[in-house]
Protein backbone atom coordinates (compact mmCIF):
# COMPACT_ATOMS: atom_id res chain seq x y z
CA UNK A 1 0.00 0.00 0.00
CA UNK A 2 2.82 2.58 1.01
CA UNK A 3 4.79 0.95 -1.73
CA UNK A 4 2.36 1.88 -4.35
CA UNK A 5 1.73 5.28 -3.06
CA UNK A 6 5.26 6.20 -3.26
CA UNK A 7 6.20 4.76 -6.96
CA UNK A 8 2.91 7.18 -7.77
CA UNK A 9 3.92 9.71 -6.20
CA UNK A 10 7.79 9.37 -7.35
CA UNK A 11 6.23 9.05 -11.35
CA UNK A 12 4.53 12.54 -10.66
CA UNK A 13 8.18 13.78 -9.54
CA UNK A 14 10.15 12.88 -12.83
CA UNK A 15 8.18 15.20 -14.90
CA UNK A 16 8.72 18.12 -13.07
CA UNK A 17 12.86 17.94 -12.94
CA UNK A 18 13.53 21.34 -13.29
CA UNK A 19 11.98 21.75 -9.82
CA UNK A 20 15.04 21.70 -7.19
CA UNK A 21 12.92 20.75 -4.33
CA UNK A 22 10.30 18.32 -6.32
CA UNK A 23 13.90 16.62 -7.73
CA UNK A 24 15.27 16.59 -3.83
CA UNK A 25 12.65 14.74 -2.79
CA UNK A 26 12.35 12.26 -5.76
CA UNK A 27 15.82 11.11 -5.04
CA UNK A 28 14.84 11.56 -1.10
CA UNK A 29 12.54 8.60 -2.13
CA UNK A 30 14.81 6.66 -4.24
CA UNK A 31 16.98 6.53 -1.40
CA UNK A 32 14.09 5.51 1.32
CA UNK A 33 13.06 2.48 -1.15
CA UNK A 34 16.49 1.06 -1.37
CA UNK A 35 16.81 1.92 2.55
CA UNK A 36 13.35 -1.02 2.73
CA UNK A 37 14.92 -3.08 0.55
CA UNK A 38 18.14 -3.43 2.31
CA UNK A 39 15.67 -3.47 5.68
CA UNK A 40 13.75 -5.95 3.66
CA UNK A 41 16.51 -8.13 2.39
CA UNK A 42 18.80 -9.04 5.68
CA UNK A 43 17.60 -10.89 8.78
CA UNK A 44 16.74 -9.16 11.39
CA UNK A 45 16.30 -10.81 15.37
CA UNK A 46 12.51 -10.36 16.24
CA UNK A 47 13.04 -7.49 18.33
CA UNK A 48 14.34 -5.47 15.58
CA UNK A 49 11.77 -6.45 12.79
CA UNK A 50 8.50 -5.25 13.77
CA UNK A 51 10.00 -1.80 14.92
CA UNK A 52 12.54 -0.70 11.82
CA UNK A 53 9.50 -1.77 8.98
CA UNK A 54 6.98 -0.18 10.75
CA UNK A 55 9.08 2.80 11.34
CA UNK A 56 10.53 3.12 7.55
CA UNK A 57 6.81 2.29 6.60
CA UNK A 58 6.01 5.46 8.56
CA UNK A 59 9.01 7.37 6.84
CA UNK A 60 7.54 6.55 3.47
CA UNK A 61 3.72 8.24 4.49
CA UNK A 62 5.82 11.52 5.97
CA UNK A 63 7.19 11.78 2.82
CA UNK A 64 4.35 11.38 0.47
CA UNK A 65 2.36 13.68 2.96
CA UNK A 66 5.74 16.35 3.13
CA UNK A 67 5.69 16.07 -0.67
CA UNK A 68 1.60 17.23 -1.42
CA UNK A 69 2.49 19.62 1.23
CA UNK A 70 5.53 21.56 -0.11
CA UNK A 71 4.03 21.41 -3.42
CA UNK A 72 0.79 22.86 -2.50
CA UNK A 73 2.83 25.95 -0.64
CA UNK A 74 4.94 25.99 -2.89
CA UNK A 75 2.66 27.08 -5.45
CA UNK A 76 1.29 29.26 -3.22
CA UNK A 77 4.22 31.12 -2.63
CA UNK A 78 5.80 34.37 -4.21
CA UNK A 79 9.27 33.01 -6.64
CA UNK A 80 11.42 34.89 -4.01
CA UNK A 81 10.99 32.81 -1.29
CA UNK A 82 11.36 29.85 -3.42
CA UNK A 83 14.88 29.25 -2.11
CA UNK A 84 14.65 29.98 1.26
CA UNK A 85 11.60 27.76 1.56
CA UNK A 86 12.99 24.77 0.15
CA UNK A 87 15.92 25.15 3.05
CA UNK A 88 13.88 25.04 5.77
CA UNK A 89 11.70 22.31 4.81
CA UNK A 90 14.10 19.42 3.66
CA UNK A 91 16.71 20.07 6.79
CA UNK A 92 13.76 18.57 8.92
CA UNK A 93 14.05 15.09 7.92
CA UNK A 94 16.98 13.34 9.41
CA UNK A 95 17.32 9.47 8.23
CA UNK A 96 16.03 7.41 9.77
CA UNK A 97 19.28 5.21 11.00
CA UNK A 98 20.45 8.78 12.46
CA UNK A 99 17.25 8.85 15.42
CA UNK A 100 18.10 4.80 16.01
CA UNK A 101 21.87 5.33 16.18
CA UNK A 102 21.53 8.56 18.55
CA UNK A 103 18.74 6.43 20.56
CA UNK A 104 20.67 3.63 21.20
CA UNK A 105 21.46 2.17 24.57
CA UNK A 106 24.26 -0.21 23.65
CA UNK A 107 27.10 -1.07 21.72
CA UNK A 108 25.09 -4.23 20.30
CA UNK A 109 22.01 -2.26 19.21
CA UNK A 110 24.30 0.43 17.29
CA UNK A 111 26.24 -2.51 15.18
CA UNK A 112 22.63 -3.77 14.59
CA UNK A 113 21.59 -0.58 13.29
CA UNK A 114 24.60 -0.22 10.66
CA UNK A 115 23.54 -3.49 9.68
CA UNK A 116 20.30 -3.50 8.96
CA UNK A 117 21.18 -0.09 7.06
CA UNK A 118 23.74 -2.14 4.63
CA UNK A 119 27.06 -1.68 5.86
CA UNK A 120 27.63 -5.35 7.36
CA UNK A 121 31.33 -5.04 6.33
CA UNK A 122 31.44 -2.68 9.62
CA UNK A 123 29.06 -4.04 11.71
CA UNK A 124 30.98 -7.22 11.36
CA UNK A 125 34.37 -5.36 12.53
CA UNK A 126 33.00 -3.67 15.40
CA UNK A 127 31.16 -6.83 16.06
CA UNK A 128 34.93 -8.55 16.53
CA UNK A 129 36.44 -5.41 18.15
CA UNK A 130 33.47 -5.96 20.85
CA UNK A 131 33.70 -9.57 21.20
CA UNK A 132 37.76 -9.40 22.25
CA UNK A 133 38.56 -10.23 25.60
CA UNK A 134 39.98 -7.26 27.60
CA UNK A 135 43.25 -9.32 28.46
CA UNK A 136 45.58 -5.65 28.93
CA UNK A 137 45.53 -4.01 32.49
CA UNK A 138 45.55 -0.98 30.81
CA UNK A 139 43.05 -1.97 27.78
CA UNK A 140 39.26 -0.46 28.81
CA UNK A 141 36.05 -1.62 26.90
CA UNK A 142 34.98 -0.38 24.12
CA UNK A 143 32.50 3.63 24.42
CA UNK A 144 29.19 3.52 23.58
CA UNK A 145 29.24 6.95 23.18
CA UNK A 146 32.70 6.86 21.15
CA UNK A 147 30.87 4.10 18.85
CA UNK A 148 27.75 6.16 18.26
CA UNK A 149 30.08 9.05 16.91
CA UNK A 150 32.06 6.87 14.95
CA UNK A 151 28.55 4.98 13.47
CA UNK A 152 26.81 8.91 12.62
CA UNK A 153 30.25 9.52 11.11
CA UNK A 154 30.74 6.79 8.60
CA UNK A 155 27.10 6.32 8.16
CA UNK A 156 26.68 9.84 6.60
CA UNK A 157 29.71 9.00 4.47
CA UNK A 158 29.38 5.64 2.73
CA UNK A 159 31.07 6.71 -0.34
CA UNK A 160 34.62 6.81 1.48
CA UNK A 161 36.65 3.52 1.42
CA UNK A 162 36.53 1.00 4.12
CA UNK A 163 38.83 2.00 6.96
CA UNK A 164 41.00 0.00 9.10
CA UNK A 165 38.81 0.53 12.51
CA UNK A 166 40.40 -0.30 15.78
CA UNK A 167 39.75 0.39 19.15
CA UNK A 168 42.44 2.55 21.52
CA UNK A 169 43.67 1.82 24.87
CA UNK A 170 40.76 4.13 26.65
CA UNK A 171 38.04 2.07 24.12
CA UNK A 172 37.33 4.67 21.93
CA UNK A 173 37.25 4.04 17.99
CA UNK A 174 40.17 4.59 15.83
CA UNK A 175 39.80 4.31 12.18
CA UNK A 176 42.78 5.14 10.08
CA UNK A 177 43.39 5.67 6.19
CA UNK A 178 46.95 5.24 4.64
CA UNK A 179 46.98 7.14 1.65
CA UNK A 180 49.44 5.69 -1.41
CA UNK A 181 51.73 4.53 0.96
CA UNK A 182 53.08 8.11 2.05
CA UNK A 183 50.40 10.07 3.96
CA UNK A 184 47.77 9.03 7.18
CA UNK A 185 45.49 9.97 8.38
CA UNK A 186 44.03 8.65 11.80
CA UNK A 187 40.15 9.83 13.34
CA UNK A 188 39.69 8.93 17.36
CA UNK A 189 36.42 9.65 17.86
CA UNK A 190 36.51 10.95 21.19
CA UNK A 191 32.29 11.35 22.28
CA UNK A 192 29.35 11.31 20.01
CA UNK A 193 29.93 14.73 19.03
CA UNK A 194 33.48 15.47 18.79
CA UNK A 195 36.97 13.40 16.82
CA UNK A 196 40.32 14.08 17.24
CA UNK A 197 42.41 14.06 14.06
CA UNK A 198 46.02 13.35 13.37
CA UNK A 199 47.59 13.80 9.53
CA UNK A 200 50.81 12.57 8.85
CA UNK A 201 52.29 13.96 5.50
CA UNK A 202 55.50 12.50 3.76
CA UNK A 203 55.71 9.30 5.75
CA UNK A 204 58.48 7.85 3.75
CA UNK A 205 61.00 10.66 5.04
CA UNK A 206 62.24 10.80 8.65
CA UNK A 207 60.38 11.64 11.12
CA UNK A 208 61.91 15.11 11.73
CA UNK A 209 61.23 15.72 8.14
CA UNK A 210 57.43 14.88 8.18
CA UNK A 211 54.73 17.61 8.30
CA UNK A 212 51.74 17.05 10.62
CA UNK A 213 48.09 18.74 11.10
CA UNK A 214 46.14 17.81 14.26
CA UNK A 215 43.48 18.37 16.29
CA UNK A 216 39.88 18.81 17.20
CA UNK A 217 36.63 19.08 15.88
CA UNK A 218 32.66 18.01 15.81
CA UNK A 219 32.08 15.17 13.56
CA UNK A 220 29.91 17.48 11.17
CA UNK A 221 32.66 19.46 10.15
CA UNK A 222 35.94 17.10 10.64
CA UNK A 223 35.90 17.08 6.37
CA UNK A 224 36.88 20.87 6.64
CA UNK A 225 39.35 20.83 9.07
CA UNK A 226 41.33 18.15 7.54
CA UNK A 227 43.43 18.68 4.45
CA UNK A 228 43.99 14.88 3.68
CA UNK A 229 41.04 13.64 2.16
CA UNK A 230 42.13 12.15 -1.66
CA UNK A 231 39.19 9.97 -2.02
CA UNK A 232 36.51 12.86 -1.52
CA UNK A 233 38.36 15.91 -3.12
CA UNK B 1 59.20 -31.86 35.12
CA UNK B 2 60.67 -29.69 32.23
CA UNK B 3 58.23 -28.15 29.54
CA UNK B 4 58.76 -28.26 26.26
CA UNK B 5 59.80 -24.99 25.88
CA UNK B 6 61.63 -25.45 29.14
CA UNK B 7 65.22 -24.83 27.38
CA UNK B 8 63.92 -21.70 25.70
CA UNK B 9 62.88 -20.50 29.56
CA UNK B 10 65.95 -21.46 31.14
CA UNK B 11 68.17 -19.37 28.49
CA UNK B 12 66.08 -15.94 29.55
CA UNK B 13 68.29 -14.21 31.50
CA UNK B 14 67.45 -11.26 34.12
CA UNK B 15 70.81 -10.54 34.86
CA UNK B 16 70.67 -7.33 33.58
CA UNK B 17 69.83 -4.53 36.14
CA UNK B 18 67.74 -1.90 34.92
CA UNK B 19 69.01 1.45 34.40
CA UNK B 20 69.15 3.59 37.53
CA UNK B 21 68.52 7.06 35.82
CA UNK B 22 68.28 8.11 32.54
CA UNK B 23 67.64 6.84 28.70
CA UNK B 24 68.57 3.24 27.41
CA UNK B 25 71.46 2.89 24.95
CA UNK B 26 70.97 3.82 21.92
CA UNK B 27 71.21 0.23 20.67
CA UNK B 28 69.03 -1.55 22.62
CA UNK B 29 65.60 -2.02 21.90
CA UNK B 30 61.94 -1.82 23.28
CA UNK B 31 58.73 -3.75 22.25
CA UNK B 32 55.29 -3.44 23.56
CA UNK B 33 52.52 -6.30 23.43
CA UNK B 34 49.67 -5.44 21.26
CA UNK B 35 46.39 -6.57 21.26
CA UNK B 36 44.13 -7.78 18.43
CA UNK B 37 42.42 -4.16 19.16
CA UNK B 38 44.89 -2.06 17.73
CA UNK B 39 46.05 -5.00 14.96
CA UNK B 40 44.93 -3.51 11.52
CA UNK B 41 42.38 -6.26 9.58
CA UNK B 42 44.04 -5.50 6.06
CA UNK B 43 47.65 -5.00 6.90
CA UNK B 44 47.90 -7.40 10.39
CA UNK B 45 50.49 -4.79 11.88
CA UNK B 46 50.28 -2.38 14.77
CA UNK B 47 47.86 1.22 14.20
CA UNK B 48 48.26 4.67 15.42
CA UNK B 49 46.03 3.67 18.17
CA UNK B 50 48.74 0.74 19.23
CA UNK B 51 50.69 3.59 20.93
CA UNK B 52 48.40 5.81 22.01
CA UNK B 53 48.83 7.12 25.61
CA UNK B 54 45.42 6.29 27.42
CA UNK B 55 44.34 8.93 29.81
CA UNK B 56 44.91 7.44 32.68
CA UNK B 57 48.76 6.82 31.86
CA UNK B 58 51.66 9.07 32.17
CA UNK B 59 53.93 6.91 29.84
CA UNK B 60 53.77 4.58 27.06
CA UNK B 61 54.45 1.26 28.89
CA UNK B 62 57.27 -1.19 26.96
CA UNK B 63 59.37 -3.94 27.46
CA UNK B 64 63.48 -3.60 27.06
CA UNK B 65 64.41 -6.28 25.43
CA UNK B 66 68.01 -6.57 26.25
CA UNK B 67 66.36 -6.87 29.84
CA UNK B 68 65.45 -10.63 28.96
CA UNK B 69 68.01 -11.39 26.64
CA UNK B 70 70.98 -9.85 24.93
CA UNK B 71 71.32 -11.50 21.38
CA UNK B 72 68.25 -13.14 20.63
CA UNK B 73 65.13 -11.60 20.46
CA UNK B 74 62.97 -14.52 19.97
CA UNK B 75 63.89 -15.60 23.04
CA UNK B 76 63.14 -12.10 24.68
CA UNK B 77 60.45 -11.80 23.42
CA UNK B 78 59.21 -14.63 25.33
CA UNK B 79 59.31 -13.22 28.20
CA UNK B 80 57.26 -9.89 27.33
Amino acid sequence: MCALLVESDSSALSNVSNHAVLCYLSEYHLSTKSRIKKVHGYYNPPDYQTSFVSDVDSEYKDIVDLSERIKNMYAAMPTSRHDKFIHVEINQKPPAWQTHIKDATTVENIVLIIRLFGQSSIADRLDYLHGLLVDEPYQKPMSLESVRGFALFIMNRAYLPYPDITVNADGRVTIEWDVAGRSTLILEFISSEYVEYLEVFQQHKSVQQRQYNSGVSSIDSVMNAVRLWPYTR
Amino acid sequence: MQSDCGHIQDDITMSNEPPNEGPLENHHNVARHCGAQVISETSGRPTAAAFRIGDDEDYLSVNWLEYFHKRNFDIALIGV
